[in-house]
């Protein structure tokens, strides 16, 4: 019995299905294979499998990481093979390795806006700069559903832009992980709703510990 | 898929249910087909998705290499709101094309308060809603499902209908009119020719008149158009065509999981019950077949719970057989197997216990009514001694929680029987506290479930009134009030929705304006009891002048000509006459394997019919 690490991607129209949806589906092609899998012992035995950092409903994901468990006698490229022979289209498996880092040891990741050519460039800058873009948030409190007010540029995000012939790019590192999180469609959605400039595709571009990229 | 919809579904809840892609859907070329058909469903993509012979006839339609099979459902207010702003007409999920660019566009009708979605549909894909207004051969609107055994008052919206099992007359179907269409036939020739394949029925090529007092003079066939219209039977279930693979969707469905049917039909004739006659003769399907088919379908689609799916399963002649047969494979494969509609008294325990080896089930019972007498008017061979050995030995497994089913306003049914329902359900409470080693620390639950009884064609009740919707607000307050123990929980369904559904049922093509008339008032989702409009209904029916009593709360007589008379699905109307006679006198009949009651159904199988030539 051994982890394998799985990093995979998740574009176009996938950016619709939900990190619960997403699971079953993963799942269910795992079924579809005949990988070795390892059952959890419980009443309802299912593969194990855990993922990295949930996505977003609305972002796409150029490498996301995905740990599965094996038994047996069985080559990472293997896996890799068998699992791309069954993936829905927009589901990809890049690379299956041994798992060096844990992910809670996650504090960062980063993304991609992807804004229309007109895009206001320096006014984003200014906000982003700034250091405040507040936004409201479902969220609890002694057990209790509040709506709380949080700053999502608390911590001053690291930021690049491309201006391409067709849009305007904005790479974007965010405070990720257990710790901080930020998520970029409120981001998004903060933007459109303040500054009524939203970018039209967000994709996560990788996970990141303290040390760089999560292996 | 439009920029534009990606950008605005982000808007929407579930946003899965409109991007299509799931594995297990079918992409082909557009040009390279002749034939494209847009399989709709008129409710969600949740309930449209857990429909069996959706599955079966876009993986069967699919296997053509002429044609290309899509999905289409009716999408939530949400989502409609925001299409009907932005001007973006229903589209397949597939090629994300819209329904005008279809050559047939196909309707299951598999209840009937789905008819305002059908009309909501059309309109959001921009086409006329009235058949007569669509003047070329594409886009061909055609219907299929149990409604269509009387599908009367979509007369004026469908072009044809399908009766019966889809699976042949489909095929046909579509090659006729890939024939029209490459040597560029017209829609009125094509209906004709069409009305001469067995099991399609073109509402159009009929002429009914009525009597003064509103009933039915005569249904007259024009043309070359066959005075009667038989079902479609396929004989042969064995070599039938049967999906090797489903859509598999991301977004949670209501029934997620595989599915194999293992028979056709149904022995039993409860006499309430529609499925029960229109679906005869009984047809089953060999254990070797369904476990090399359901085998294949599990590892084509990853599915950890296998439903065996019929009418009643423990009348499968073979199911020990079966069960063992297909154990052999999904242990190790680490599959649940699900066995609806079982009847668990007189079953192998040990198989049981296996069964439910990996998880646990509900307990359930469709007792319909709560008195023995009033069980035998309905023909409901359940016993309350079967009942209560049922639940006890169940309480002594350690379960807690009960469902019992019933119905309100059967025929004959009077205040004993009401009370009948709430007395049986507290001498299930009795059982569980009788008991010496019931589970520790732990209280009952019996859920007690009333829907409301609506007459149905091709039943013996066909003729029989509906209760009122005054009487069934009655007899539920007397049922709550005849409850006495928080022990049972009482849910009852509406009694204005019932009310709909039952002069839908035995409805006829008047009824189509009234339909028009409603959806024009708002009326979708009229199964949905959030959505459902009892006052926009209303008023439909008096804008059109017409009575919806006529239909529901009226005693036909057996000289009567009824709407769907001209339809033919085997069941003999003189055997639906001698039932409703048993009725009256609470005498029972037996269940086919015992003795034939000669319901007629195997005159369109060739005189065969597995209930009978089995044991």
């Amino acid at each position: 019995m051994r982890d394998v690490r799985i990093n995979f991607s998740k574009l176009g129209r996938l950016r619709f299905i939900s990190h619960l949806d997403l699971n079953r589906a993963m799942l269910r092609t795992l079924r579809r294979t005949d990988i070795p899998i390892w059952y959890t012992e419980g009443f309802n035995p299912h593969p194990y499998a855990a993922f990295a950092l949930p996505l977003p409903l609305g972002a796409e994901s150029e490498n996301d990481v995905l740990d599965i468990r094996v038994v047996g006698d069985i080559k990472n490229a293997a896996v890799m093979d068998k699992l791309n022979a069954v993936l829905p289209d927009g589901l990809t498996v890049t690379d299956c390795h041994n798992p060096i880092d844990k992910f809670s040891e996650i504090t960062a990741a980063d993304y991609l806006f992807f804004f229309e050519k007109d895009a206001d460039r320096a006014m984003l800058q200014k906000v982003l700069e700034s250091g405040t873009l507040l936004c409201e948030k479902n969220g609890k409190s002694h057990g209790r559903k509040v709506v709380k007010t949080v700053n999502l540029l608390e911590h001053l995000p690291a930021f690049s832009f491309t201006e391409r012939e067709e849009d305007l790019l904005l790479h974007l590192t965010l405070p990720a992980g257990s710790k901080n999180n930020v998520n970029p469609i409120l981001l998004s959605q903060a933007l459109q709703n303040q500054y009524h400039t939203q970018p039209f595709l967000i994709r996560r571009i990788q996970l990141l510990t303290d040390h760089g990229i999560l292996k | 898929m439009l920029k534009e919809l990606e950008n605005l579904l982000l808007s929407v809840q579930k946003p899965a249910s409109y991007v299509g892609g799931e594995p297990g859907s079918v992409m082909k070329q557009k040009d390279s087909v002749d034939l494209r058909f847009a399989f709709c469903f008129p409710d969600t993509y949740e309930i449209g998705m857990s429909h069996l012979g959706m599955k079966i006839l876009y993986s069967l339609i699919n296997s053509r290499e002429d044609a290309w099979c899509e999905r289409v459902f009716a999408p939530a207010g949400d989502m409609e709101k925001v299409m009907r702003e932005h001007k973006i007409p229903l589209y397949a999920l597939e090629s994300g094309d819209p329904l005008a660019d279809f050559d047939i566009i196909g309707f299951t009708l598999m209840y009937e308060l789905c008819y305002t979605n059908v009309l909501n549909m059309l309109d959001l894909a921009g086409l006329p809603i009235h058949a007569k207004d669509r003047q070329s051969l594409s886009p061909l609107v055609v219907a299929g499902g149990p409604c269509a055994c009387n599908a009367e008052p979509m007369a004026d919206f469908i072009d044809l209908f399908m009766l019966g099992d889809g699976e042949e007359v489909m095929m046909e179907l579509l090659d006729l009119y890939k024939e029209w269409k490459q040597k560029g036939g017209d829609k009125a020739s094509f209906l004709e020719e069409a009305s001469h394949i067995e099991g399609i029925y073109v509402p159009s090529l009929y002429h009914v008149s009525y009597h003064e007092d509103g009933t039915i003079r005569s249904v007259t066939a024009m043309k070359t158009a066959p005075a009667k219209v038989n079902k479609r039977n396929v004989s042969d279930l064995e070599h039938v065509f049967y999906p090797t693979d489903f859509v598999v969707p991301y977004t949670e469905i209501v029934f997620d999981r595989a599915v194999h049917e293992i028979f056709r039909g149904c022995v039993r004739g409860c006499r309430f019950c529609q499925a029960g006659f229109i679906y005869r003769p009984v047809r089953e399907k060999s254990p070797q077949t369904i476990s090399r088919q359901s085998r294949l379908l599990c590892e084509n689609t990853g599915y950890d719970e296998l439903s065996l799916c019929s009418l009643s399963s423990s009348d499968y002649s073979r199911l020990k057989e079966l069960l063992e047969e297909l154990l052999s494979w999904t242990e190790p494969m680490k599959i649940n197997i699900a066995l609806p509609s079982l009847r668990i008294d007189n079953f192998d325990k040990e198989l049981l216990e296996k069964l439910s080896s990996v998880r646990k089930s509900g307990l359930t019972f469709a007792a319909e009514a709560g008195t023995q007498r009033l069980r035998d008017v309905i023909n409901k061979n359940i016993t309350e001694e079967e009942i209560l050995r049922t639940s006890r030995s169940a309480f002594e497994g350690g379960r807690t929680a009960v469902k019992l089913y019933f119905m309100l306003g059967l025929p004959t049914e009077t205040a004993d029987d009401v009370r009948g329902i709430a007395e049986l359900a507290q001498k299930v409470v009795n059982e569980f506290y009788h008991i010496p080693n019931k589970p520790k620390g732990k209280s009952v639950q019996v859920s007690v479930s009333a829907s409301n009884f609506v007459p149905k064609p091709f039943t013996p009740f066909q003729w029989e009134p509906q209760a009122t919707e005054e009487e069934l607000i009655e007899k539920q307050k007397l049922l709550r009030e005849s409850i006495t123990t928080r022990k049972i929980q009482l849910s009852c369904h509406h009694p204005d929705i019932s009310a709909l559904e039952g002069v839908m049922a035995r409805g006829d093509r008047r009824l189509g304006q009234v339909i028009e008339q409603a959806w024009k008032n708002g009326c979708h989702f009229d199964s949905w009891e959030n959505h459902f409009s009892a006052e926009a209904w209303r008023t439909a029916f008096e804008q059109c002048g017409i009575s919806a009593a006529f239909y529901a709360n009226r005693r036909r007589s057996y000289d009567e000509i009824l709407p769907w008379d001209h339809l033919n699905y085997g069941i003999r109307k003189s055997f639906l006459q001698r039932e409703a006679e048993k009725a009256k006198q609470a005498e029972t009949t037996p269940q086919c394997r015992v003795r034939c009651a000669g319901c007629g159904a195997d005159t369109l199988n060739g005189g065969h019919c597995d209930a009978r030539c089995k044991d």
